[in-house]
């Protein structure tokens, strides 16, 4: 049952870093090279269009994390190698939520709302919007390496059970 | 080292279908409602906007990302995950081939490749409503199946 569990856990938790990672991917390739061209005006360009994606990053983001977690805690006694993988791809989630939470979001939150109050200058808009994009590209590539492991977890995952099962056979023998 | 090649394979190729998976998703809910909500106004001020969709959907990360998945599918041939990924590649193949023979004349009329909406407004407004059918139907029925099978055939047990 345990087994199971964490298979099936392993299996949303590929699932839901593979969609977040898809959509960051989107969004690196086709929103932010738009919104962020020539800050401040390409941010007051953006405010003005109805094209959203808080929504999309807010609804998936903690649970991948948890997910991976989950899996992690599920499977610690029953995993072999795999176990690694798993505790990797859950480390990264989490890094990659606190920094998200903590430095990422409020950043280009106020650089945005400053941008369209005007409050400040010009070029400080442009060095916190530089700041931003390299940040998110290290998520970027943090959440890359994060969903890679968590593919590699639910594979070795399913490599161990053939064998555990392969050795049960062997000792009924 | 080659368990090595055909696993690494078959992990880009599910790197592609998630990423396949993700962005669909994401245009599902960002992109689509932004022209959606005002049908043919909201699509002629979209597709004469910055966000040019095509830059990722005709990006070489798609086709290089399918090579490598029917590349799985081959070095795959003979193992029990065959089955699975055959019918995953099938799948994802079919979409590909209804976007070519439908989704492209589509986003032709709708101006979301070369930025010109058709000025035939009532052959727009159906061509709209009937890319967000499609593309949702794609999406349920090939895209998330394929995506499926496909991490199926991941965890199926190979024993040599």
């Amino acid at each position: 049952m345990r087994k199971q569990i964490t298979t099936l856990l392993l299996f949303i938790a590929v699932i839901l870093w593979g969609t977040w990672f898809g959509g960051q991917l989107f969004n690196e390739a086709l929103v932010i090279p738009k919104w962020l061209s020539s800050p401040p005006q390409s941010m007051l360009a953006y405010d003005a269009i109805p094209v959203k994606g808080g929504f999309f990053f807010f609804m998936i983001n903690p649970f991948f994390t948890l997910f991976s977690l989950l899996a992690t805690i599920f499977g610690w006694n029953v995993a072999g190698k795999s176990r690694t993988w798993m505790l990797l791809a859950t480390l990264i989630g989490f890094i990659v939520s606190l920094v998200l939470i903590f430095y990422l979001a409020p950043l280009i939150h106020v650089t945005n709302e400053y941008a369209i109050q005007g409050s400040i200058p010009a070029n400080q808009i442009i060095a916190n919007t530089k700041e931003w994009m390299v940040g998110n590209r290290i998520r970027l590539v943090l959440e890359f390496c994060g969903f890679l492991f968590s593919i590699i977890a639910l594979q070795t995952w399913a490599k161990e059970s053939i064998y555990k099962i392969a050795a049960v056979n062997a000792n009924l023998k | 080292m080659k368990d090595k090649i055909r696993d690494t394979a078959l992990w880009i190729g599910m790197l592609f279908m998630a990423t396949l998976i993700g962005a669909t998703i994401y245009q599902s809910i960002v992109i689509v409602p932004s022209f959606s909500r005002d049908i043919p106004n909201g699509m002629i001020e979209f597709a004469r906007g910055p966000f040019q969709t095509k830059a990722f959907w005709t990006s070489p990360i798609m086709p290089i990302g399918f090579l490598i998945s029917i590349l799985a599918l081959i070095l795959n041939w003979k193992t029990p995950r065959k089955k699975w990924l055959l019918l995953s590649l099938s799948l994802a193949a079919l979409g590909e081939v209804l976007t070519v023979i439908v989704v492209f004349l589509q986003l032709k009329i709708m101006g979301l490749l070369d930025g010109n909406p058709s000025s035939d407004t009532v052959l727009l407004i159906s061509t709209i409503r009937q890319w967000i059918g499609i593309d949702y139907l794609r999406f349920f029925i090939l895209g998330v199946p394929s995506f499926f099978l496909y991490l199926k055939a991941m965890t199926v047990r190979i024993t040599e």
